[in-house]
């Protein structure tokens, strides 16, 4: 993945998170049966936030990787470049 | 049963063994071992201090009567961390490069280092967390009466002599730790790696409360196979207004809090601790809440009737007689209170000190302490002030809110309070033209709104002057009922609160920015923190341009920061501007470097007020700080343009390759096709030359010999002409130097005249030429010769080469519509090896010879096809096997009118 898309992912976990627990979704499966004698919806939000967790760490480490040794956008523009010069 | 003495031992050799982790941190920061500070997992413990005993005690309670909703408190936070990229990794940032010591001095700093900005979050802060504190105090009180029960004891619940000695104690051990010494970065080892310990403590405690739990009931099938989990869990309303609300509120408040920013922002040492913090702290949440529906449901259906909820983590082991359980359980909950009382204390008194004692302080001229004295002793003192205040504060709070349940809901107020500060932090961040005034409109109508349709009610005991205006209106006026304010009827008093303080904020925040115009200071704090990634620390002394004398800044940096500190800060600055005396320039970037450490202890709005006062010929250059702020959309600008550039030049390099390629195809047909023409120049040639040899010497010739020989020379000169001829027609005809005699002919005319030509050709090889005519009546425009030509070649080819016992030819013609289609078919070997794509290049020649010996020249299909190209049709082999071949030669029809002129 290329550092453009792993920023773009960072944004897009977050955003998925909140589609995943927030209504409508939330809603299909209150009232749904049982699994192992626990209610399914029990086992959604546990499984969604479990998920997003190692989705996470999987995104984090590559990220923290990046902010360490990536190019970094915090770099001092005391001398920017200027396109055109006759500017 | 445990008697109140010996949880009372317990729970001060825990507090020992506290202390003792914070000093011993403490030394070995303080001697150079970064492990506490450096770890990742040190530092994503610490901001676990989200979760009090509200979450301890309080998760339980909330889920046994509300069900699913507890989790909404934790799900908004872990978002916030999955996304610490964005939002986290800036604020930290900023913290860093600005020396951030607070939210209030955050805000204030980013909108003109404002303080009255500062005060009014201060005093926010203070308002919504003197409940919180008391409510961690009644958790201890509540949890040793519970567990000491029937035990002597004067510490029952509501008791204040409890609630003092654990204040007192908390007032110590942050004294101790807080403010030990003053440092730049308001960074306390100490007390990070004791809350470090206790986050370990009490999800240890819960963890184990809850795995007893599970197994004692007997499985999770018997936990969750009853009405009561039924009634609980299957709740039509349990993800509405209030889930949304709750998880927005909660992810607003891990970092509006003040203990959260204190310990995610301002303890932070490594922005890299982040990546770790991201996914580890929701882990953590996730872990510390996974039991807390077995342990609501165990009590629920296991506890007698009417026990309270917020106890069951300490009831339900205590039902069980597990006295240890219950004990871990109680040291548990005890690590949870007092790891945020701690915290909160800390990022108070830093706020209180700063913001509302450092000011207050320094402007009063009779003190005169805004120009001479020891500024570092008084900050100190102020600091220890502010705890025991504070802790006093929550102490009386604790104290006359009696037993009033009230206190219960005072975690989610508190969390609706801090919520307040979001807005003016999220647009400061993002939004370079929110100004002071909006931020201070919008904080001030969202309190304004939180206090009238949360807070009141809340405190309104019944049969109150409270209660009155809450169920009809101050003065009875109904539109201002504090629950349904302007008529917004029918919501959940949360839910209502939220919409209305919220509203409020943002648009006051928004309307006030675009209408009022920002200071050059809030402009210049904006560009800074908006674009803090390009803006390093020292970069705003590009713009703000001042001096002061040397003298003075010694001076002051040594009231503020010590004698020995400021010191060595002036001898390195020296050393980093090349200056062999220890004495530095005071220019711009050194006052820059100046203010910000002397920030970093007192605030940003004291140090400027300080700063200020000795400074000279302060100016704030506007151009240069929309230069700053062009240079950043000139970066992104350029680096589109960049994009852009080689994306064109990947293009055009494409376009090149393929040119390239073409080129060198080019030349090899080129090489093949001189090569090819040699050849074929080369064999008449030779034998030309051989029989003029034998004419020339040989004397012996017959007659009939010398005759023979010069028709031999004649025939091939015959055939040289013709090749000759060949090569200058192709060429002629691929560099369009031919001239063509368009008319208006009928194609079977065409079709006629090669029949008629090849029909000497066909008899002599025994073919059979068959043709069909079903085209009908129609005409196209062409050059009549050249047609013939095309169709001749097609014919004498199909004769040539067809070696089939039963030799045939069939010639046909089809239009369809607009396009008229001659096709030859043949009966023989068809065209055999030939590369299809190469087969109407020149000399492009089956490698089969001919019966008879006679090979074409290979020209023939080139020129049928660049003819054919050149009436606007095509030449195309459509079929070919050992069966057989086709030919098809397509040209467009002449138009009706054409036809007919």
């Amino acid at each position: 993945m290329t550092r453009q898309k792993l920023v773009d992912a960072a944004l897009a976990l977050p955003l998925f998170g909140v589609l995943l627990i927030m209504p409508p979704f939330v809603l299909v499966l209150v009232d749904a049966t049982t699994i192992l004698g626990i209610p399914a919806i029990v086992l959604y939000l546990f499984g969604a936030w479990a998920l997003l967790i190692v989705a996470g760490r999987r995104l984090s480490r590559r990220l923290g990787r990046i902010a360490d040794t990536g190019p970094d956008p915090a770099q001092p523009t005391t001398s920017p470049p200027v396109p055109d010069a006759d500017r | 049963m445990l008697t109140a003495d010996a949880v009372i031992t317990i729970a001060l050799g825990y507090v020992g063994l506290l202390f003792l982790l914070a000093f011993l941190s403490d030394r070995w920061t303080r001697r150079g071992s970064g492990w506490i500070t450096n770890s990742p997992v040190v530092y994503t413990l610490s901001i676990s201090v989200y979760c009090t005993s509200w979450t301890f005690y309080g998760a339980v309670g909330s889920a046994a009567r509300n069900g699913l909703e507890f989790l909404t408190i934790y799900l908004g936070p872990t978002l916030v961390f999955l996304g610490w990229w964005y939002m986290l990794r800036k604020l930290v940032r900023i913290g860093h490069v600005h020396r951030i010591s607070s939210i209030a001095d955050l805000i204030s700093s980013r909108y003109g280092k404002s303080n009255s900005l500062a005060v009014l979050v201060t005093v926010m802060a203070v308002v919504s967390t003197t409940p919180y504190i008391a409510l961690q105090l009644r958790a201890v009180t509540s949890s040793f009466a519970v567990l000491s029960a029937g035990a002597e004891t004067a510490l029952g619940p509501g008791s204040l002599e409890g609630a003092l000695w654990v204040a007192g104690g908390m007032a110590l051990f942050t004294i101790l730790f807080g403010t030990r010494n003053l440092d730049a970065n308001e960074q306390h080892p100490g007390v990070v790696a004791a809350i470090a310990f206790e986050a370990l403590i009490k999800l240890l405690a819960l963890l184990l409360v809850g795995l007893f739990v599970v197994v004692s009931v007997g499985g999770t099938e018997q936990l969750f196979d009853n009405e009561a989990a039924r009634a609980l869990l299957s709740r039509e309303d349990a993800f509405g207004g209030r889930w949304v609300a709750l998880t927005a509120l909660s992810a607003m408040a891990i970092l509006c809090l003040p203990r959260q920013f204190q310990v995610t922002v301002v303890e932070n040492v490594k922005e890299s601790n982040l990546a770790t913090a991201g996914w580890l702290f929701p882990a953590y949440l996730l872990l510390a809440n996974l039991f807390v529906l077995p342990i609501a449901l165990a009590g629920l259906t296991q506890l007698p009737p009417g026990s309270n909820p917020d106890m069951f983590v300490l009831t339900l082991p205590m039902a069980a007689g597990q006295e240890g359980l219950a004990l871990l359980a109680f040291i548990g909950g005890f690590s949870s209170a007092t790891s945020m009382v701690i915290v909160a204390c800390i990022a108070l008194s830093i706020m209180v000190s700063n913001h509302i004692v450092m000011p207050l302080v320094l402007r009063l001229p009779w003190l005169g302490l805004n120009r001479v004295g020891d500024i570092k002793t008084l900050v100190l003192s102020s600091r220890r002030f502010s705890i025991v205040l504070i802790l006093g504060l929550g102490l009386g709070y604790y104290h006359y809110s009696g037993q009033n349940e009230a206190l219960a809901s005072m975690g989610l107020i508190a969390f609706a309070g801090v919520a307040q500060f979001f807005p003016s932090l999220f647009a400061g961040l993002y939004w370079r033209q929110a100004s002071a005034s909006g931020a201070r409109l919008g904080l001030l109508g969202g309190v304004a709104l939180w206090a009238w349709t949360l807070l009141l009610p809340s405190l309104a005991t019944p049969g109150s002057l409270l209660a009155t205006i809450v169920a009809e209106g101050p003065f009875g006026i109904a539109t201002l009922k504090p629950q349904a304010f302007l008529g917004l009827d029918g919501l959940d008093p949360l839910v209502h609160a939220f919409v209305w303080s919220l509203t409020a904020n943002v648009v006051l925040l928004v309307a006030g920015s675009l209408m009022s115009e920002p200071k050059p200071l809030e402009r210049l704090q904006g560009t800074l923190f908006v674009d803090v990634f390009r803006n390093p620390e020292g970069n705003e002394s590009r713009a703000l341009v001042r001096t002061a004398t040397i003298a003075d800044l010694r001076v002051l940096s040594r009231r503020i920061l010590g004698e020995s500190a400021a010191d060595r800060l002036f001898r390195d600055y020296a050393h980093r501007q090349g200056r062999e005396d220890g004495e530095p320039v005071p220019d711009a970037p050194f006052i820059g470097h100046l203010e910000r450490q002397i920030g970093g202890i007192v605030g940003a709005a004291s140090a400027r007020v300080m700063i200020s006062e000795v400074v000279s010929g302060e100016t704030i250059s506007l151009a240069e700080i929309i230069r700053m702020v062009d240079e950043t959309q000139q970066v992104i600008e350029y680096s589109q343009a960049l994009e852009a550039n080689s994306r064109q030049l990947e293009r055009t390099a494409a376009q090149l390759r393929q040119a390239n390629e073409r080129l060198l195809r080019l030349d090899t047909e080129k090489d093949d096709f001189l090569s090819q023409v040699s050849h074929e120049l080369r064999t008449p040639m030779t034998s030309i030359r051989s029989f003029a040899d034998i004419l020339i010497n040989g004397g012996e010739l017959t007659a009939e010999q010398t005759a023979r020989f010069l028709r031999i020379i004649h025939d091939e000169s015959i055939r040289l002409t013709g090749l000759l001829d060949e090569i200058l027609d192709l060429s002629h005809l691929e560099r369009g130097e031919v001239r063509w005699r368009m008319e208006t002919i009928d194609p079977e005319e065409a079709v006629s005249r090669a029949i008629a030509t090849c029909e000497g050709m066909a008899s002599e090889a025994g073919v059979t030429v068959r043709r069909l005519r079903p085209a009908g009546p129609v005409v196209v425009r062409g050059d009549r010769d050249r047609i013939s030509q095309v169709l001749i070649n097609l014919l004498s080819n199909a004769i040539k080469y067809n070696d089939a016992e039963a030799p045939w030819v069939e010639i046909a013609t089809a239009s369809n519509g607009d396009l008229l289609t001659i096709s030859v078919t043949d009966n023989g070997p068809g065209v055999g090896d030939v590369d299809p794509g190469r087969l109407f290049s020149k000399f492009a020649r089956g490698s089969r010879q001919v019966a008879g010996g006679r090979s074409g020249l290979g020209l023939g299909l080139a020129i049928s096809a660049e003819i054919a190209r050149r009436l606007g049709g095509q030449l195309e082999l459509a079929r070919s096997g050992p069966d057989g071949s086709r030919f098809v030669f397509s040209l467009p029809l002449a138009g009706s009118d054409e036809a007919v002129a």
